[in-house]
C-alpha cells in the first residue's frame, strides 16, 4: 500500500507536510552530484491542494510551486482560471460565483455549488471546451494527453487540473502510489468544499474502483478555533457536516471516511496545532510506513474492497491508536490501551463497529490482536483484518473500527460516543441555519479569510438562479425545510442516530439538478408513465446519457 | 593512593584501541543477530517454517536517501583511511609501517598516496561486499543502514563523523610528520576522535539491539 497524500487547504497542507518530509539530508550541491531523491517515509508522495496563494507562497516555505517544478509541491487549482476570462465571467454573471473566490468563503456548499454548475451548465461546459483546453495544459505545463482525458465527463477546469497534478503521483498516471488519502479539515474553507468535489471528480472520470480514502479533522466544539480558522464555531460545524454529508451519501464516493476529532487531539496536545499534528502523522504511520512484513503488503485496492465491501454508502472509520515499548506478547496490553478512552480519536462504540482494520507495527501476532480484539469488542473474527509492518522503537497499533455507532437509542446521551458528537455536530448547523439564513445565501456579514485591512471584503452576490437553488436545497421544494432539503435531512439524520440507526446519512442532495433531456414519448404522454415499457425506454436512455458523458459510445450511435 | 599520570596515560592507548576493536567486533555481531533475530521472528510471527532471507531482506530494506548513503560512506572509507594512519604511519605501535616502505615514505606526497592507496582498498571492499547475493544483504555495508531505522538527526551525526575522521587523519598525519618524536596527546585525540566515530557509525546496530533486549 503506497498512498498519495494529498492535502486539501491550510489544515490539510499543514497534516500532508509532516508525511511529506525528506528522510535524506538536504544538501543541494550534494545532492547535484549523487542525483539524490526526495524520499519521504514509506515512500509516499503526494501534494498540496490550496487556495490562498498568499499562504502558499509567501507564509509558509515547505511546498514549492509546482509550476516551479519543485517538490513537494502545492498547487492552486482555480489558477486555471485566468482573472476575468470568459468562464470566470459567464460564471459570475450567470450565478454569481466567483471561482477565484474559493476557499475563501468557509463553507461547503460554495464548491459544491461550483463543482455542480459545471457538471450540469451546458452553456458554460461549452465555453469551457472551447476557451480552456490551451490555457489548462499551459498553466499545468503537462502534456495534452492527460488533459484530454479528463474530457470525458462534464470539463471542469478546476477539477481537471487538480486532478492532473494528482493523478501524476500515482499509478494511473506515471507514478508508484496505487490510492490516494484526502487529508482535509472539516470545518475549514478549502478542504470542507474541495473534498467532495475532487472526489466526485476522480469517480465520475471512470476510476471507480480506485482506492481512493479521506483524512478529516473534525472541527472542535467552542471559540477557540476562530483565531486560527477565520470562523465562529457554528458555522465551521455547518461546513463541517455539509462536507461529511457529502462524503457519506455518495455511494460511488470514498472508499472510507476516516475521522479524527480535533477535540481529543487538542485536550491532549493543550491547543497546540503543530503537536496534534505530528500526532496524526505518528497515528497513521502503521498504515503508511514501510516495512511489511514479507509477502504481508496489503495492495490499496484490497484495503479499499475490504473497506466499503457490502455497503451502499461509504463508512466511517474510527480510528484508535496505541503505542507501547517492545515487549513479549504486546498483543493485550496494545488492544486493551488503544480500545481505552485514549486510545480512542473519536467517539465510538466498538462493539457496535461492524469490520475493523489493525495496523501493526512491531512483532505482533495477528491470530492474537484477531482473538484479543474479538474479545474485547464482540467483532467477529473473519471481520478483523490486521495487516503487519516491522517496526522501529515502540509496537504501535492503529485500528480502524468501521461505522463504530448505532444499536442504541440512549448512546446519544452518554459522552464519548459518535452520536453524541454528531448529535452536537447537526444541532449546531441547525441552530445556524436557523438563527442566521442570510448566511447561507452569503448576505450576512462576510468573514473573510486572513483579512487584516480595513477594506471591506467583497461579498458573494448570488443571482436569483443561485439563490432559488440554494434555498431549494437547504429547505426543499416549498421553503420549509419541514418535508425535504438539507435542513430536513440533518433533523432526520439527528433522529436517526437518536434512535441508534445506521447509517444515519442517506440522501444524497444537489444544489444545482441535472437538467436531462425528456425522451419524445415521455412528452407526448404529458410526463406520464405508461406501464413497464416507459419505464424501460427511460432507463435505456438514462444509461446512454451515461455511456456518452463517460466516452464509451458515441452521440450517432443512439440515433 | 596516588594516581600515576605517565602511566594512565601510558595505558589510554592501549584501552583506547581495545575499545575501539571491542565496538567493532560486538557491531558486526549484533548487526548479524539483529537481522537473523527479525528473521528468526517473522517465521515465528507469519506461523511458517522459514522465510525466505532474500524477500525479507527487500522488505525490511528502506531507502535512507542517497546524500546520506555516500555520506556514510564516505565516513566509513575515513575511518579505514584513520585507523590506517593512526596504526601504521609510525612504528611505535606495530611492528610494521608506512615508514619500511623507503620510496613512499621519502616522497613528499607520501602520506597522501598512502591515504589513497587505504582509501581504495576500502572502497574496493565495499564494492566488493555490494555485488553479495541477494540472500547476503546482511554483509553489504552500503545496505547496513537500510536496515535500521534512523532519525534525520543521527544521520547528521554520523555524517559529521566525516570531519572528525579527517581531525583525526591530521592529529596522525602531524604524528608521523614529527616521527622519530613523539606526541601522546595527539595519539590520544586522535585515537578518541576514532573511537567516538566509529561509536557513531555503528550506534544505530547498538540502538537496535538495546531495543530488542526488551
Amino acid at each position: 500500500m503506497r498512498l498519495c497524500i494529498v492535502g486539501i487547504g491550510g489544515a490539510g497542507g499543514k497534516i500532508a507536510q509532516e508525511f511529506l518530509g525528506n528522510e535524506d539530508l538536504d544538501f543541494q550541491l550534494l545532492s547535484r552530484i549523487t542525483d539524490a531523491q526526495y524520499i519521504s517515509p514509506g515512500m509516499i508522495q503526494g501534494i498540496w491542494l490550496e487556495a490562498d496563494k498568499n499562504d502558499a507562497k509567501n507564509i509558509q516555505h515547505f511546498f514549492g510551486d509546482l509550476n516551479e517544478g519543485c517538490y513537494p509541491c502545492f498547487y492552486i487549482p482555480h489558477d486555471v482560471v485566468a482573472d476575468g476570462c470568459e468562464v470566470h465571467r459567464i460564471v459570475r454573471e450567470k450565478y454569481g460565483y466567483d471561482v477565484k473566490k474559493q476557499g475563501f468563503v468557509r463553507d461547503a456548499q460554495y464548491l459544491k455549488a461550483i463543482f455542480e454548475i459545471f457538471d450540469t451548465d451546458k452553456e458554460i461546459q461549452a465555453i469551457v471546451a472551447k476557451t480552456m483546453n490551451k490555457e489548462m495544459i499551459e498553466s499545468l505545463g503537462g502534456n495534452g494527453a492527460n488533459s484530454s482525458k479528463s474530457f470525458s465527463q462534464a470539463p471542469n477546469p478546476i477539477f481537471d487540473s487538480a486532478w492532473n497534478v494528482i493523478r501524476d503521483f500515482t499509478t494511473l498516471g506515471k507514478g508508484e502510489c496505487d490510492g490516494i488519502l484526502f487529508v482535509v479539515s472539516f470545518g475549514g474553507g478549502t478542504g470542507t468544499g474541495f473534498i467532495n468535489p475532487i472526489i466526485n471528480h476522480i469517480r465520475n472520470e471512470g476510476k471507480a474502483d480506485y482506492p481512493v480514502f479521506a483524512l478529516g479533522i473534525l472541527t472542535e466544539p467552542g471559540d477557540y478555533a476562530d483565531k486560527a480558522q477565520f470562523s465562529k464555531s457554528a458555522r465551521r460545524n455547518l461546513a463541517a457536516i455539509s462536507a461529511i454529508y457529502d462524503l457519506l451519501t455518495k455511494g460511488s464516493g470514498a472508499n472510507g471516511v476516516i475521522i479524527v476529532d480535533n477535540e481529543i487531539l487538542l485536550e491532549r496536545y493543550g491547543n497546540d496545532y503543530v503537536a496534534a499534528n505530528k500526532f496524526i502523522h505518528k497515528m497513521m504511520q502503521p498504515l503508511v510506513a514501510a516495512r511489511d512484513y514479507p509477502g504481508e503488503i496489503p495492495p490499496s485496492q484490497a484495503v479499499a474492497q475490504h473497506s466499503s465491501g457490502g455497503l451502499s454508502r461509504p463508512p466511517i472509520f474510527v480510528p484508535l491508536f496505541a503505542s507501547l515499548p517492545r515487549s513479549a506478547d504486546p498483543e493485550e496490553a496494545l488492544i486493551k490501551k488503544a480500545l481505552s478512552e485514549e486510545g480512542k480519536l473519536f467517539g465510538c462504540s466498538p462493539e457496535q463497529a461492524d469490520f475493523a482494520f489493525v495496523f501493526c507495527r512491531g512483532f505482533i501476532d495477528s491470530e492474537k490482536i484477531r482473538a484479543v480484539l474479538s474479545r474485547e469488542t464482540g467483532i467477529a473474527p473473519e471481520s478483523i483484518w490486521p495487516s503487519r509492518k516491522m517496526g522501529e522503537g515502540n509496537n504501535e497499533i492503529l485500528i480502524l473500527l468501521r461505522n463504530p455507532y448505532g444499536c442504541d437509542p440512549k448512546a446519544y446521551l452518554k459522552v464519548g460516543t459518535l452520536e453524541n458528537r454528531f448529535c452536537m455536530v447537526i444541532s449546531q448547523a441547525l441552530q445556524y441555519m436557523s438563527q442566521q439564513p442570510e448566511d447561507l445565501f452569503y448576505e450576512g456579514k462576510q468573514e473573510e479569510k486572513g483579512k487584516t485591512d480595513s477594506k471591506p471584503a467583497e461579498q458573494v452576490r448570488l443571482t436569483e438562479l443561485s439563490k432559488q437553488a440554494l434555498k431549494m436545497f437547504f429547505f426543499g421544494p416549498d421553503g420549509s425545510g419541514q418535508k425535504s432539503g438539507f435542513v430536513f435531512e440533518l433533523r432526520e439524520a439527528r433522529k436517526r442516530l437518536r434512535d441508534g440507526e445506521k447509517p444515519f446519512f442517506i440522501n444524497p442532495l444537489r444544489i444545482f439538478q441535472k437538467v436531462t433531456d425528456v425522451p419524445e414519448e415521455v412528452k407526448k404522454s404529458k410526463g406520464r408513465i405508461n406501464g413497464d415499457e416507459d419505464i424501460a425506454r427511460i432507463v435505456d436512455q438514462r444509461i446512454n446519457e451515461k455511456l456518452i458523458e463517460l466516452g464509451l459510445i458515441e452521440e450517432l450511435m443512439m440515433g | 593512593m596516588a594516581i600515576d599520570i605517565p602511566t594512565a596515560m601510558n595505558s589510554l592507548f592501549p584501552a583506547g584501541t581495545l575499545l575501539l576493536a571491542l565496538l567493532m567486533i560486538f557491531a558486526a555481531i549484533l548487526h548479524i543477530n539483529n537481522l537473523k533475530r527479525v528473521h528468526k521472528l517473522m517465521a515465528v510471527l507469519q506461523h511458517k517454517k522459514e522465510v525466505s532471507k532474500a524477500i525479507f531482506y527487500k522488505e525490511m530494506t528502506v531507502p535512507q536517501g542517497s546524500n546520506f548513503t555516500a555520506l556514510a560512506l564516505a565516513a566509513w572509507i575515513m575511518l579505514t583511511v584513520a585507523v590506517a594512519y593512526l596504526y601504521l604511519l609510525v612504528p611505535t605501535i606495530l611492528p610494521f609501517s608506512y615508514m619500511d616502505i623507503a620510496e613512499l615514505a621519502s616522497s613528499t606526497l607520501g602520506f597522501a598516496i598512502f591515504g589513497l592507496l587505504v582509501a581504495g582498498l576500502a572502497g574496493a571492499i565495499i564494492l566488493f561486499l555490494d555485488k553479495l547475493p541477494e540472500d547476503h544483504r546482511d554483509l553489504r555495508l552500503m545496505e547496513l543502514y537500510s536496515f535500521y531505522s534512523i532519525t534525520k538527526t543521527m544521520k547528521k551525526t554520523i555524517s559529521m563523523t566525516v570531519i572528525a575522521l579527517c581531525i583525526s587523519v591530521l592529529l596522525s598525519a602531524y604524528i608521523g610528520t614529527i616521527y622519530p618524536a613523539h606526541s601522546q596527546p595527539a595519539e590520544i585525540l586522535s585515537l578518541m576522535l576514532l573511537v567516538v566515530s566509529a561509536g557513531v557509525l555503528v550506534m544505530p546496530i547498538y540502538k537496535e539491539a538495546w531495543e530488542a533486549r526488551r
